[in-house]
């Protein structure tokens, strides 16, 4: 706009800006800071530095891809911001370091952090793309860049005085006769509109060296309503057919208006996927099940639409981890880790889980899939950084902070500092998206993300294959070639299990440890199901490091202890595996039920990189985060999804519309607090089979006093209540509970003399029989 | 009423009415021609071509139509803002216009062919920018330390043994525990023998002697009996293999000098005084330059 480039007309009489601000990363502070940040350099990389620095740019050696019939594991970063991303400019001080810088880094080059000190990654990427903000991306440059069509008038020509032009006078030149005079409509001209997107195309193309190290074209798409994060980053296949502008969500915040023009990228011969990333502070937005983010209901085209866009979700990054949380997985003994609560901006309120992680959706997934016709959640996972450093720290011994130059660049801003907030104490290491694939060439490593051939690890380098079938024998593990098997007789990551061919599938999961990092404690899959609108999940240990028997009632492996020396910060390998391999068959399944299944990989407990850095100024590890931590992997899952006929042998539910037909009504506030208020219900779930006894007590709380007859163990209270909302409130005909932060309405229909409820969050599914009353 | 005369919260906001009502006429006064905000068909053209490379279709007349209600509102919006003086001691638009003022410095550096001596000298400057790895070709048995325990230094010597032996028959691949790791691995780099064996079991092989079995050579998996075949050291390549990737740092260098000369020489213009004792070494610093 005309009005940004008027500038003072005393501009060059020195007045404006007598008072210049003396800059953090000069001022004689930021020199100490550097210092420290050396010190702590060395001691991470110790003596790998001296074999390691010579791998700086990998220059001279052939650059051909090489070939991998049984696929290769390949480490790369699918979300980083450098000084081109405005927030990370404006906000967070990165001034100095831009896209190039990030590919540098990747490839193993040391750059100067935003704060101002030298850092280096500790292991260089197979490949990587950097993924700027696209909001306002185009609007700086609009008047600047040489090749646009304004090179061709002022800067040009003055460019043409000499082949090195004093700067300062073609700038007197340009202020004074260009910015004042010229008409601006003219140097907004389309032609130099996404000049600065064709450069961040352009450079990953310069970086892209296929065989060695692949680049993509990729951006983020901001959108962030009401604070709630429905962040994709956007990437595309090659760089032929990209487009002269990214969609950013200045054009639309909506993401259906993304996969719109999405769709007409790919009818236009420009592939391109997107990624969901800090569903974790979507505030239960981004994997909604009854309407979509802003209400309107959603549909099987909806999610056939979504699916065909967003093939993969970002499980975890510096801030936090997406998977689930206790709250959502009481059953979970590892759930908890890196769970951020927090809202964008740092809004006030607590945010809802349910909707915002990784496993509720997959569960919720298939609720969906039976009820509309189609799974909108059927995504694998990735990871990221979401470093607004350029530089990203993948390792909790080599962390240095992931806010730019003023945030968290020092020991003491990382244990002390917020922004927003968000406390510096909160954010990790960035996690590493991994895929299988044949070579390291944009092709095949763009193919196995769409095909979600991908797994997600905490940042440290796991190698873990998954593979289902129904023909994959018990001793398939002995075999040389048991890759080659797996790959012919059954389904990778991310695939679908073919028709039955036995009464259960078997997994084969194979897991690698980090040479660089903490042995193996265990193997775990992860298994969900749905049955009538309710949705069930089941973590078994299916292979584990040592001698460690599964407790009896429970069936879980006992934890593996630990070896962490807190004075120290320091850990040792003296348990746990270096590699754990097992054949799994599903003990429970049920040929009638969809369901997923995917492979979580834990190492031995390490310190956390808050505990090492606090260790070395002095301190003790820090309150309201974990000493230690367990790094892990998580794979895609492999889905199970029943045949017409085998879901006909499954009893199947009744739905609120089923009795309506029947001609049942519901019950209005009165009928409702005469039914329950100041007495015990006897509740039966009809899918389970479970029976509770619920005390409604007349000041509004309620209590499970008893589970088939019995007093409730903490693990089933926490399946249903979710172990921590007692209140309960009757309105409007609803009954309304809170779970897991996400308010739920019970409706209850009278039908002859029975009463039946149904949950708002079942799909449509009336599932609960008040069978008496008790006073 | 005579109190309430005196009260100073009265005399406060009167005055404050009149240098409002003051500033308002005089501020008017000011104004250029009461605001005449022209939509160019340059402009329009503008909007029009925007939006088509993003909706992938030209905008309807009634998207258009929203579009240029959009601009004027938005110029409408942004003038007043301006004539309200709220640009001024904003972070977030000065550190707009710093971003832009970098942007023209860049632009400001002109392309220059770097000559072969600038080239020749950047490489020797800047050696360990392009260093080649060293390369290795090698063969490993695995070992698991810890399932073997303290039979692992007896295995370790039988087998050397067995492998060191002239003429040796047993095939090195079917010796050692069953492992996911290559055993045989053909002119690879250091930083890929890393990214397999990690950084502790690189660092060993750079000292191991060729053509002989060696071991215990440790990793994070482990123990291996180690060959060495060949080893090609790092080293420092000739202009003429990476020309390209000199080229290109030498002008980024160059744009970064550029960079920093174009603040310099407009630092220059101001005189800057740094108020209070606690003065820095950047402080310092410009005190000593005479500023």
């Amino acid at each position: 706009m005309l009005v940004m480039f008027t500038m003072p007309s005393d501009a060059f009489t020195g007045k404006w800006v007598t008072a210049a601000l003396p800059h953090s990363s000069l001022s004689g502070v930021g020199e100490e800071q550097f210092k420290m940040e050396v010190e702590m350099t060395k001691l991470s990389v110790a003596g790998a530095a001296a074999v390691m620095v010579v791998a700086a740019l990998t220059m001279g050696e052939p650059a051909f891809a090489q070939q991998h019939p049984e696929r290769e594991a390949y480490f790369g970063e699918t979300h980083v911001h450098t000084s081109w991303s405005l927030d990370a400019y404006l906000g967070f001080d990165n001034t100095l370091a831009g896209p190039e810088d990030f590919y540098k880094y990747s490839l193993g080059q040391p750059i100067t952090h935003p704060g101002g000190f030298t850092v280096k990654i500790t292991k260089p990427l197979d490949w990587g793309a950097t993924t700027e903000h696209a909001e306002y991306l185009g609007a700086v440059q609009a008047a600047l860049d040489p090749a646009s069509k304004l090179s061709g008038t002022i800067v040009g020509k003055s460019l043409k005085f000499g082949s090195r032009v004093e700067s300062l006078t073609t700038y007197k030149f340009l202020t004074l006769t260009m910015l004042k005079n010229h008409p601006l409509d003219d140097l907004m001209t389309p032609d130099v509109l996404g000049t600065y997107w064709k450069q961040l195309v352009k450079i990953a193309d310069k970086y892209y060296q296929p065989g060695k190290f692949t680049t993509f074209a990729a951006y983020e798409w901001t959108s962030t309503p009401n604070t709630a994060n429905l962040h994709r980053n956007i990437i595309f296949r090659d760089t032929k057919k990209v487009p002269d502008m990214p969609f950013s969500a200045i054009d639309s915040d909506d993401p259906r208006e993304l996969w719109k023009w999405m769709d007409a990228q790919r009818k236009a011969g420009n592939e391109l996927l997107a990624i969901t990333h800090n569903s974790n502070l979507s505030n239960g937005l981004m994997f909604t099940t009854e309407t979509d983010d802003r209400g309107r209901p959603i549909d099987k085209a909806w999610a056939e639409t979504r699916m065909r866009n967003e093939p993969l979700a970002e499980l975890k990054q510096v801030k936090g981890q997406s998977e689930t949380t206790p709250g959502l997985s009481p059953n979970d003994e590892f759930a908890n880790y890196e769970v951020v609560v927090w809202q964008l901006l740092g809004a006030k309120a607590d945010p809802r889980e349910h909707g915002s992680y990784i496993r509720q959706a997959y569960k919720d997934g298939l609720a969906l899939g039976d009820t509309l016709g189609a799974n909108p959640y059927k995504f694998g996972v990735v990871s990221g950084s979401d470093s607004h450093s350029t530089a990203v720290p993948y390792r909790q011994k080599n962390f240095f902070g992931v806010h730019g130059g003023n945030t968290d660049e020092t020991p003491e801003k990382r244990l002390e500092g917020s922004l927003f907030g968000f406390k510096n104490i909160w954010a990790s290491p960035a996690g590493l998206s991994v895929v299988w694939a044949e070579e390291n060439t944009r092709e095949a490593i763009f193919a196995a993300m769409q095909r979600k051939e991908t797994y997600s690890t905490s940042g440290v380098r796991i190698k873990v294959r998954l593979f289902g079938g129904w023909e994959l024998a018990p001793d398939l593990l002995n075999r040389k070639d048991w890759v080659k098997t797996a790959y012919a007789k059954g389904v990778s990551m991310g695939g679908d299990l073919p028709a039955p061919k036995g009464k259960a599938p078997s997994f084969v999961v194979w897991a690698l440890k980090d040479p660089d990092s903490g042995n193996l404690d265990r193997v775990q899959i992860v298994k969900g199901w749905a049955k009538d609108g309710q949705t069930f999940e089941k973590i078994y240990d299916v292979t584990w490091a040592g001698k460690r028997k599964p407790d009896k009632a429970t069936g879980k492996v006992p934890p593996i202890g630990h070896t962490v020396d807190f004075a120290k910060a320091t850990y040792k390998n003296t348990i746990g595996a270096v590699q754990l391999k097992t054949v799994w068959k599903d003990p429970d399944f049920d040929p009638s039920l969809d369901a997923f299944y995917y492979a979580r990989v834990l190492e031995i407990p390490t310190p956390r990189w808050s505990t090492i850095q606090a260790v070395k100024l002095g301190r003790v590890p820090p309150d309201g985060v974990a000493a230690t931590i367990q790094e892990r992997a998580w794979t895609s899952p492999i889905w199970y999804t029943a045949s017409a006929e085998a879901r006909k042998t499954a009893r199947s539910g009744v739905t609120v519309a089923e009795l309506k037909r029947k001609g049942a009504t519901a019950l209005g506030d009165a009928e409702l607090k005469q039914l329950i208020v100041g007495k015990t219900i006897l509740v039966r779930n009809m899918v389970t089979g479970r029976r509770y006894e619920i005390l409604h007590g007349a000041d509004g709380r309620r209590l499970i006093t008893a589970v088939d007859g019995n007093t409730p163990d903490l693990e089933i209270m926490g399946e249903l209540s979710h172990g921590r909302q007692m209140q309960y409130e009757i309105r409007d005909g609803k009954y309304l509970v809170e779970i897991a932060g996400a308010p739920l309405e019970v409706t209850v229909y009278k039908i002859g003399d029975k009463y039946v409820a149904a949950r708002s969050n079942e799909f449509g599914y009336a599932n609960y029989e008040i069978e008496a009353e008790k006073e | 009423m005579r109190k309430l005369l005196k009260e100073p919260l009265l005399h406060f906001l009167l005055l404050g009415t009149l240098l409002f009502a003051g500033y308002e006429l005089m501020d008017r006064r000011g104004e250029p021609e009461t605001g005449l905000i022209v939509v160019t068909q340059g402009k329009i053209e503008n909007l029009r071509i925007s939006f088509s490379r993003v909706w992938q279709h030209p905008p309807t007349p009634s998207e258009m139509d929203g579009l240029i209600q959009d601009y004027i509102r938005e110029e409408v919006l942004a003038r007043e803002a301006m004539t309200l003086g709220l640009d001024r001691d904003d972070t977030v638009i000065r550190r707009r216009l710093r971003q832009k003022m970098e942007f023209i410095a860049n632009d400001l550096v002109a392309p220059v062919e770097p000559t072969e001596a600038e080239l020749e000298d950047f490489l020797a400057k800047h050696a360990d920018l392009f260093h080649v790895e060293p390369r290795y070709t090698f063969r490993q048995v695995y070992l698991k330390a810890g399932q073997r325990g303290n039979a692992l230094q007896w295995d370790t010597t039988r087998l050397l043994v067995k492998l060191n032996q002239p003429g040796a028959k047993a095939d090195f691949r079917t010796l050692g525990d069953d492992t996911m790791l290559n055993p045989e691995l053909t002119d690879v780099s250091a930083g890929e023998i890393t990214r397999q064996f990690g950084e502790k079991f690189t660092r060993q092989l750079e000292q191991l002697p060729t053509g002989r079995w060696h071991g215990p050579v440790t990793s994070g998996y482990g123990v291996h009996l180690v060959l060495v075949e060949n080893r090609t050291p790092g080293r420092v390549p000739k202009l003429a293999a990476v020309r390209e990737q000199v080229a290109s740092e030498w002008a980024d260098a160059r744009r970064r000098e550029g960079n920093e000369q174009f603040y310099q020489a407009l630092l220059k213009r101001y005189v800057v005084t740094i108020e209070g004792a606690s003065s820095g070494a950047y402080a310092n610093k410009l005190a000593a330059q005479g500023k």
